[in-house]
């Protein structure tokens, strides 16, 4: 009688042995991810770059006119500095146009756009700094200026191309 | 004898060789980041008018403007005639545009019969009026030296 059961018990732990899983074993592998970021500011303006100080009187009022320049940059970069051509003007910002004396001065205004931070997702790029720079110029009273030959030689604008540059 | 010493001249190169390879890692570790730049071009605008004469008493001249030894006439805004005789130098003056010339004034309107002395304004002029105030005329000139 004792030989039924054994038999019994053996068949019994081989097929709970059958059905069990496979027991799973996982090995780490670690590794460095490295990059070096560049950072970039590009300038990225929409509608007039013109910094227009309008009709200038001979001997008359001072006129001040200003001109948002708009920079894409990197996020998280701070406060930049500014300077000016040297081709129209000084670096700090002193320029002559139809003879009239003129300065500017470039204020770094609070980013419009504070670009979103890239997050460990798909598509998780986040977006750039949108940075803001408004160029004021003052063009002081009192000045004669110089027209090319008669007073009418003065009638239409005059012009000419700065440029400011942005160190970060 | 050191064990640098036992070493063969091209191990020795090769150890030199790591050595100075670390010490340029190295400063370049300690080298400050360079700052970036970028541009952006502007225009600045401006048109330049000359004043209104017409009631501002500023004068203008009408002749002999860049001729050497020229005399110039000049009408006020009063109406007063007023002759300018160049120095010599040829340079025109232009009242109205601040031309900064060197020049003798002479006024030659009887109507300012009074003490002005005509001669002691030889220096650089860059305005010039007549004013007419309570039945008297005033000579006002901007003069630089």
């Amino acid at each position: 009688m004792k030989k039924p059961l054994s038999l019994l018990a053996l068949a019994l732990a081989l097929v709970s042995v059958v059905t069990l899983p496979a027991q799973a074993t996982t090995v780490n592998s670690a590794f460095d991810v490295s990059v070096s970021l560049v950072a970039i500011c590009t300038a990225n303006n929409s509608g007039s770059t013109t910094l227009d100080f309008g009709s200038y009187t001979a001997f008359g009022a001072q006129k001040t006119g200003s001109v948002d320049l708009t920079f894409t940059c990197t996020r998280g970069l701070t406060a930049p500095t500014f300077t000016f051509d040297t081709t129209n003007g000084s670096a700090d910002g002193y320029g002559v146009l139809a003879g009239l004396n003129y300065s500017l001065t470039a204020t770094n205004a609070a980013n419009v756009t504070t670009g979103t931070a890239a997050t460990a997702t798909s598509g998780g790029l986040g977006t750039a700094d949108v940075r803001k720079v408004t160029v004021n110029g003052t063009m002081a009273a009192g000045q004669a200026g110089t027209c090319a030959s008669t007073a009418s030689g003065c009638t239409s604008a005059a012009s000419h191309t700065r440029t400011l540059t942005v160190t970060y | 004898m050191n064990a640098t010493s036992l070493m063969p001249v091209a191990a020795r190169s090769i150890a030199a060789i790591r050595v100075l390879s670390l010490g340029l890692l190295l400063s370049a570790g300690a080298l400050p980041n360079h700052a970036a730049e970028t541009g952006s071009a502007f225009n600045v605008k401006v048109t330049l008018r000359p004043p209104d004469l017409s009631n501002t008493g500023l004068c203008s001249n009408n002749t002999g403007v860049g001729a050497f030894g020229a005399t110039v006439t000049v009408v006020c805004g009063t109406g007063t005639v007023i002759g300018l005789e160049a120095t010599g130098t040829g340079m025109p003056w232009r009242p109205v545009h601040g031309g900064a010339f060197r020049f003798l004034t002479q006024i030659s309107g009887d109507a300012l019969a009074g003490t002005v002395d005509s001669y002691t304004s030889a220096d650089t002029s860059t305005a010039f009026r007549i004013v007419s105030s309570a039945g008297r005329e005033y000579i006002e000139m901007t003069v630089g030296w």
